[in-house]
Parts: C-alpha cells; structure tokens; sequence
C-alpha cells in the first residue's frame, strides 16, 4: 500500500458518487468507441452495439471488479449489507423481536453469570505483584484446607523462613459494636500485622495505612484504618474524619486513614469495616492471642522469593510447621491436646497461590453455584440460538425467490453469503446489546441471590462484562449465520424450482429440534430435582416451633445479667408477645463445639468428648417450642447463687448416658472444670447448626452462671412477626439506646436465608428451564407449520383421494415425534451425567431420581405434543382445491 | 475457428501487456483494447471488459496514471501514463516473463 493508493481509495469512499459517474462513463465510452468502429465496418448500428457489448462482456460485472480494486468494497458492502439487513429486520419486525429477546437473553444470562464467576473466582488481588503472594495451611482431611495458625507461631515463621521476602498476618472479621459520637452500631473488625499493607504495597484513599509503628506500645490512642465502603457508608465519606475518636468494643481509636477503595480485604465475602493493628486485638476483644499457641485464629501469608515453586517452599517450611503444630498441642489445656494431637496428625502442611485472595468459604460455595447457573445459562444460550438458526433457515427458504433472483442477476455467492452473515451479526449484535443491559443489571441482582455475604463483594461494571458480551455475540452471530449460509449454498446450487418443491425437513433442521429437545429435558430434570431437594429441606423438621418467632441480636458489657433480667420483663409486657428467652446464638446458627468430661463415661475417641454448647435464658426451650421430654426447661429461679444446671437434648443423652435418664446427673464444660453442671432436662432434638447440619450432642447452659455479653433474644408472639417487630425495637432503644442491635428477622427468614442457595438454584433453574421448554416448543411449532405449509400439495392431493382428516393430522405429527422422542431418548443419559455433576447441591436427590426424570419427560413430551397439535391440525383442515390451486 | 486459437491470458500477464502498450504514450482503455488485439493478430483477445478492472489495480499500485483528456469522439476520456515505478515493474515484468518463455520451450523442446 503506498501514498498514492491512499489517496485513491479516501476519494472513492469520500466523492463516491463522482468516482462511480467517472467509471460509468468510462465504460460507457468503451462500449460507445468499440459501436463506432462497428459501424464503420458496415454494421447497422443495433447490431453493432450489441457486438460491442458482447465483446465486453457484462458492464455490470467488470463495475463490481473495478470497485473492488478501489479496496472501499469491503466497507461499501457491509454498509449496504447492514441496510439492507435493517429493511428486512423492519419489515420482519416480529421475526426480529423474537430473535432479539431469545438472543439477549440467553447473552444477557451467560454474561451475568460468567462476569460475576469471573469477578468472584478469577479477578487477582489489587495489590502489587500479586502473583508472588502465598498462603499457608493445612490439609484436613474432613474439613478441607484450613489456615489457622498462632501469633507466636506465625512469629517463627516470620523470622526464620528463608522462602519469603514479606510476611503478614490477619484475623478473621469479627462483628463489633463500634461507637461513633454517641452512637453503637456493629461492624465487621478485622485485625492485622503492622506490616500487611506495606508489604501489599498498598496507599491509602485519605491519611495513612497502619505501618510497623502502630505496633509499638507508645502509649496514646492506638490508630484505625476504614475500610473505603465503611468510610463512605457511616461517615458520608467526610475528609475531616482523620483524627476523629471512634471506640470499637470499648476501646478508643483514633482514626489515621482510609484504606484504598479497590482492596476490600484478603478473603472474599468478609471485607472488613475496620481495620486495626494486631496487638490491639488483646484489649478490644479480650482474648489471649499474641502469646497463645491455641489461639489458632491467624491466616498467615507471604511474599515469594523469585524462582521458587511452591513445592520448594513447602519443603522448605515443613519443619518449621512441625514446631508450630508441636507448640500448639503443648499450649491446648491438657483435655484438648489429645483431640488435637489426633487431629493435627491427619494435617498435611501446603502453600498455596493466593493471587486471588486468602482462602474463602463464600467463594468456593459461589464457585460451585455458578459453575452450575453457568452451564445453565449456557445451555439456554445454544437452545436459544438453535431455535434461531432453524427459524432463518426457514426464513431463508421462505426468501428462496429473492435469492435466487439476486443470483440471476449476477450477485455473486460470496456477496449472497456476506449478506446473510451481516443479518446474524446485526441480529447478534442487538442481542448482544441487550444482553450486555441485562447483565449490568442482573450481576448485583444475582449475587445477592448467591450469598448473604453479597454486599460485602464489590462488582462495579467492568471490562469484562464487555468483553464477554461482545465475544459471545460474535460466536452466537457466526453460528446463526452458517445455517442460512449453508442454504443459500445449496439454493445457489440447485435450481430454484427444485428448492421449492422440496418439501421434507433437511436432517440439519431436524438435529436442530433433537438437540433443543435434549437439552431442554436435561434442564428440566436438574430444575426438578433443585426443587425436589429444596422441597427436601422443608421437610426437616427443625426440632422446634420456627413460626411466630422474632428474633435479634444485641451486645451488652458489663451489667449483662441485669440488662437480661430488664428486657426479659419489658418485652414480656409488649402485647402480642407470648414468651421470651434468649441464648449466645441463635437456634440455626449455632456453631461452637466444646470439649466435656462425663464422670463414668469412658471416651472411645482419642479426641475426647464434645458437645454442642448454647447459653440460653430461662424458659428457653418453651419459647422456642423445644419439647421437653424429661425433667424440666431452664427455669427464672436458676439463678447464679443457685448450682449450675443445663439441659441437654436426646443425642447427648443417648451418647454420653447410652439412653438412661441423665436428669439429676452432672457433667462438666472443661473451661469450667471447678464447677459442675447439673442436667435438669432432656429436649429433642433440634437442627441447631441450621437444616443442612446433621443433629449432634447439645447441651443449654443457663446464662446467669456464664453470662456473655453476646445475646440473640428469641421472642415468641401471637401475631404476624412483622407486626411486633417495630414495638420490639423501640422497647430495645428506650431500655440503653447505646447497646448495638443487630438484624431484627423473623425465625422463618433466618431459615430462608439460610436456604438462600438452595432457593436460588431451584427458582433460577426453574425459570431458566421453563424458558428453554417454551423455547424449544416455538421451534417445534415454527419448523412443524413451515413443513405443513410446505406440503399443503401433498396433503391437499391425499386428501382429494379420501385420507381422513386424523390420518393427514398423523402424518404431520410423524414428523415431530419422531424426533421427539429421540430428543429425550439422547437427553435421559445427559441428564445423568448433568445431575451427578450437581450432586453436591442437592440433599436427598439421587443423580437418577426417577421422579425428576418423568417428570421432566412429561413436560417435554406434552409441550412438544402441544406445540405439534396445532400445524397438524392445521394440516387435516386443508382445503384440496384452495391448495391446488395455488401452485 | 477463430476462437480456437485464441489464448487465455495467464495471471497477470494483462498487466504486463497494459504497462507495455504504455511505453509509447498515453492511452486511454478503448486505445488500450484494440492496441493488444492488433498487435497480437487477434490471438489475445479477452473481454475488453477485462482491462478495466486490471487498469484501476495498477493505477492503485501507482504504475500508472488516470488524467482525464478529450478522446476521439469529442468525449472525455481517461487517459493512463505509464510512471516511473511503472516503467520499472514493466522491466522487471518483461523479464521475468522472457525468463518463464525461455525456461518452457527450452523444456518443450528438450524433453
């Protein structure tokens, strides 16, 4: 390409119309110059100008070629294509919208999915070099990898690891009351090494990032860090906010900066609120940590030297692992060591990548949620575009006429075929477009469908979101765009006479219909069995009454047993309330395991005993509608000058007494070996650690002989929970506005939410199914009306000769079925191995649970039969002389 | 009969023979035409359709030229002029094909 050419080519496209007149003319004088020196040889001149043309050749034709060397006919052609797309779109606007819709949707519902999987499980850390960055832990092998590790274990590391050119340490988040000008509220508090954000390589959004000199005991109001989202949320993103005084659990911080607003912590769902140095985290939540080799609460990760592969570094690390191990056994209180002994041998040591973050339960839940709604979606998508290529390829025969008359005309076949593929693109690209709405609005909108944790995950509109729309259009444009191409081909082939009066369904069309019907069964077999298994859960009695039950969350210092006692009696009084208690957690998110000695119970475990521990107010058991079946509830009269007492439920008294009434006998919490606990109570079992956990040893202890600060009250009423909720609130203020109160919901939601997943994957796969269903159906009905259509000859021929009008309606309905029932023939297998893929979703559905499989089958057989039903019918009602007629 | 002996123009060699009637001044296609016909004795005769898609390539490779000037019949016509590149890619050309001719008698005469 040179200078010269440029410019010939600017002008052609710019003074297009004088370019092609200066052509034309050219041409014209040929032809004019070759009839003249006919003529002069004799010629008439009708004559001589049809030799002249003939000599040429077609004007036409040697224009195109000309236009094509001005290299403008590439875009020329793609503008006019796109015209002319445009026109048949408009007068086919019914036929567009449709494809349009099927297309954004199954766009819009891939993209949503996949952009947030991409967000949730492939985005990396916004930190710096993040690829170097390791995590450490341990294998186990029941609960997967775990990250815990000690202070002064991670001290040891720090110091004598030669594999890490940084090294930091973090905290889980922990929920905090945090006082603000008067004012608690709770946050989520997370504590780290002084070194973490320097060795993240991090700046603040506003002040500065806690450094190593936060952790010098200097005396002064130790600094606090906000979180950016936490800035922006409590404190209206005020730039004064740097020195204020906030205290977090009693203590007092001053606040030194604001982290930056892209880093939303290390593990993702548990973005904190509050960031706060680690050797405060003694005194805020007074706990040992800094010199407890118990206290496995850390999750420790580290820069890598260059070079170094990760098996490299755990070699290099196993020993110092092995100390770690050794000095948290000899810290536990000798009634624990055992069980960690025995634990801590099954633990494999391994460091891992942590590119992507620390280690996060909310993101392989969410990693397996959305692998699933992916390949959901995803299948919507093809049957999506199936359907569509079988409705333009009956387009494109129903456009034979047309095409084959621009093939007379000396279009060439590679324009025909560019035209085509321009329509699908076009298609594909409003698709796309629309696609690409859907998914801005539909990724918050999921997520929050996904996790409780979902607004603790940033998901602002990014790059890749674009990316996969736009990708996906493309490859949906080019798969649309081969059907009618494949067509147009064999149209250009054979004669046009030939194209119409072939009437059977070509066998692409009918792999078309059998894949659409074996992918939609497959949905529907999984959406079924998300439902059955959701269905499942509800079933699970939970051991208690969940309705009519109000619940919330408060967090008290100090005078706890008063303030108890207090809002007992003030809510006892609200009308409409029927009983209240209250307990450390509540009833469904229980999770704390405690060991216990039994006298005269000889452990068979090298672990030890354990029990599931709740501390629950007075008449707990009958507030929450726990039946009592031996001795008695937890009563007002235990109070703390009175022996401890605790009721236990029937798994404890089956595993720790072998059945035998256990009322009067006593036990003990190894936290408390001095003082025993007396069982006064038997209660049934109840799902304490929510639905999905299986029953397991309890045992309530009364709160007035351990009371903690952290209360859940569980309010029991007589009226729709809702309608108590705002007394309940304004009792809890007017009694000590400055104790924190968390969540105020109803037993039931907390159940539902609870459930969130389950919920989600069974309504979503429901929707998505039921779509690809109707989906399929339209194109059985679409391709079955075109066939009847096309045969109308036919049938008007048999039916002059005496078929009966059941007999034309089986003839056309032969040629669905068919291919029915080899849809769902080839979809019963994949729906196996879909299943048992999502078998880890599911609770108490077998992979080939037959009720999910029939009755999946009958939804596809009937709406299949249905969409059948009328062109069949529409074939036994064709009147033989109007038919014959036409042709 | 005639057409019998008429010759298919190989792949590029209209470009050959366009830059060569050029060398003796400018043309325009009509000239260009009849000039290969006569010269040729009818032998390499194409669809003088032919020629103009093959004139726009080499105006766009910049071997020649398009001026607009009066032609025969009063009319305004486009003229071509052979460039200096032209000028070059024609000897160039000319060689390569005397090079081609020459390798394939030798063969058909050899073999």
């Amino acid at each position: 390409m040179n200078w010269h050419d440029v410019r010939l080519r600017l002008r052609a496209l710019i003074f297009r119309k004088q370019v092609e007149e200066e052509l034309s003319e050219e041409l014209n004088l040929h032809i004019e110059l070759q009839t003249r020196k006919n003529i002069n040889q004799g010629l008439d001149e009708a004559e001589a100008r049809r030799r002249a043309l003939v000599k040429f050749g077609r004007p036409t034709y040697f224009a195109e070629e000309c236009r094509y060397e001005w290299r403008v006919s590439m875009i020329e052609h793609l503008l006019q294509d796109s015209r002319y797309a445009c026109r048949m779109f408009r007068n086919n606007s019914a036929f567009t919208l449709v494809a349009a819709l099927l297309l954004a949707l199954g766009i819009g519902a891939t993209t949503t999915v996949y952009s947030l999987a991409y967000r949730v499980i492939q985005d990396t850390l916004p930190v710096e070099k993040a690829d170097e960055l390791i995590e450490l832990g341990y294998d186990d092998p029941m609960r997967g990898f775990l990250t815990g590790f000690s202070h002064p274990g991670f001290q040891m590391f720090l110091k004598e690891n030669q594999v890490f050119s940084e090294m930091f340490a973090f905290t889980d988040t922990f929920k905090l009351d945090v006082t603000r000008k008067g004012t608690a509220e709770f946050a989520e508090i997370v504590f780290q090494t002084t070194n973490m954000y320097t060795a993240l390589g991090l700046r603040p959004a506003l002040g500065r990032l806690i450094n190593d000199g936060d952790g010098q005991p200097a005396g002064g109001i130790p600094g606090a860090v906000l979180s950016f989202r936490y800035w922006q949320k409590r404190f209206g993103g005020d730039p004064n906010v740097i020195g204020e005084t906030i205290a977090i659990n009693n203590t007092a911080f001053a606040v030194i900066g604001v982290a930056p607003s892209a880093f939303q912590g290390l593990i993702l769902g548990a973005s904190p609120d509050v960031i706060l140095p680690l050797p405060v985290i003694e005194s805020v939540r007074r706990v040992p940590v800094l010199n407890n080799g118990a206290s496995l609460g850390l999750h420790v990760m580290g820069r890598r030297k260059p070079g170094l592969t990760l098996e490299e570094i755990r070699l290099a690390l196993n020993p110092l692992y092995k100390t770690f191990v050794d000095h948290a056994i000899s810290s536990f209180p000798p009634a624990f060591a055992g069980g960690i002994k025995a634990a801590s041998s099954k633990w494999q040591f391994r460091a891992q990548e942590a590119r992507r973050g620390a280690n996060s339960e909310v993101r392989a839940d969410l990693r397996e949620s959305l692998t699933i709604l992916l390949s959901i979606t995803a299948l919507v998508l093809l049957i999506g575009c199936t359907n569509l290529a079988g409705l333009l390829i009956t387009r494109t025969e129903s456009r034979m006429k047309e095409l084959s008359t621009r093939l007379a005309l000396g279009c060439s076949r590679e324009r025909l075929i560019r035209q085509l593929m321009t329509e699908s693109m076009l298609l594909a690209a409003t698709g796309g477009l629309f696609g690409f709405a859907i998914s801005l609005a539909g990724r918050p909108l999921l997520l929050n469908l996904l996790t409780s944790r979902a607004t603790s995950i940033d998901i602002g509109p990014n790059f890749s979101t674009a990316v996969i729309a736009g990708s996906l259009s493309l490859v949906a444009g080019l798969c649309l765009g081969v059907a009618p191409v494949v067509t147009a081909v064999r149209i250009s082939r054979g004669s046009f006479a030939v194209g119409l009066s072939r009437y059977r369904w070509s066998n692409g069309r009918r792999a078309l219909v059998v894949s659409q019907v074996a992918a939609s069964l497959v949905l529907l077999v999984v959406a079924a069995q998300f439902a059955f298994s959701l269905q499942n859960y509800r079933k699970v009695f939970p051991g208690f009454r969940p309705d009519h039950l109000v619940l919330f969350d408060v967090s008290v210092r100090g005078r706890t047993i008063t303030y108890a006692r207090e809002l007992r009696q003030r809510l006892a009084n609200v009308s409409g309330v029927v009983a209240v208690s209250h307990s450390l957690s509540a009833v469904g998110q229980m999770n704390w395991t405690t060991p216990i000695q039994v006298p005269g119970f000889q452990s068979s475990s090298p672990g030890g005993n354990f029990t599931g521990r709740n501390i629950v107010g007075p008449r707990f058991a009958e507030t929450l509608g726990l039946e009592v079946v031996l001795g008695r509830d937890i009563e007002i009269g235990d109070t703390r000058d009175k022996p401890s007492v605790a009721v236990v439920n029937e798994a404890f008294a089956a595993t720790y007494f072998s059945g035998r009434d256990p009322v009067g006998r006593a036990f003990f919490f190894v936290d408390s070996m001095d003082r025993p606990h007396t069982i006064v109570g038997v209660v049934k079992n109840a799902r304490d650690r929510g639905l999905k956990n299986r029953v397991a040893p309890m045992a309530y202890s009364s709160f007035e002989h351990d009371p903690l600060g952290g209360l859940t009250f569980a309010v029991r009423v007589n009226r729709q929970p809702e309608d108590v909720m705002p007394e309940i609130a304004a009792v809890v203020r007017e009694l000590d506005a400055s104790v924190p109160m968390g969540q105020m919901r109803s037993m039931n939601a907390q159940i539902d939410e609870s459930l969130l997943r389950e919920r989600m994957l069974a309504s979503l796969s429901s929707v998505f199914s039921g779509l690809a269903a109707i989906v399929a159906a339209i194109g059985i009905y679409g391709m079955l009306a075109c066939v009847v259509s096309r045969r109308s000859r036919e049938i008007a021929v048999r039916i002059a000769v005496g078929a009966r009008p059941s007999q034309v309606r089986w003839l056309a309905l032969k040629e669905s079925v068919l291919l029915i029932l080899a849809g769902t023939a080839i979809g019963i297998p994949l729906s196996f191995t879909m299943s048992s893929a999502v078998q880890s979703q599911l609770f108490g559905i077998e992979s080939d649970d037959p009720r999910s499989i029939v009755l999946a089958v009958a939804s596809v057989l009937i709406l299949a039969t249905a969409a059948s039903w009328g062109p069949a019918t529409r074939a036994s009602r064709v009147d033989p002389v109007a038919a014959l007629k036409v042709e | 009969m005639k057409t019998d002996r008429r010759l298919d123009l190989l792949q590029g060699t209209l470009d050959l023979l366009i830059l060569r009637t050029l060398v003796n001044g400018t043309k325009h296609g009509w000239d260009i035409a009849e000039r290969i016909e006569q010269i040729s004795q009818h032998v390499l005769e194409v669809n003088q359709g032919s020629l103009y898609p093959a004139l726009h390539r080499l105006e766009h490779q910049d071997w020649i030229r398009a001026e607009w000037g009066v032609s025969e019949l009063g009319r305004r016509a486009r003229f071509y002029r052979l460039t200096a590149a032209g000028r070059k890619q024609l000897e160039l050309e000319s060689e390569n094909w005397e090079r081609l001719t020459d390798a394939i008698s030798r063969v058909l005469k050899m073999a």
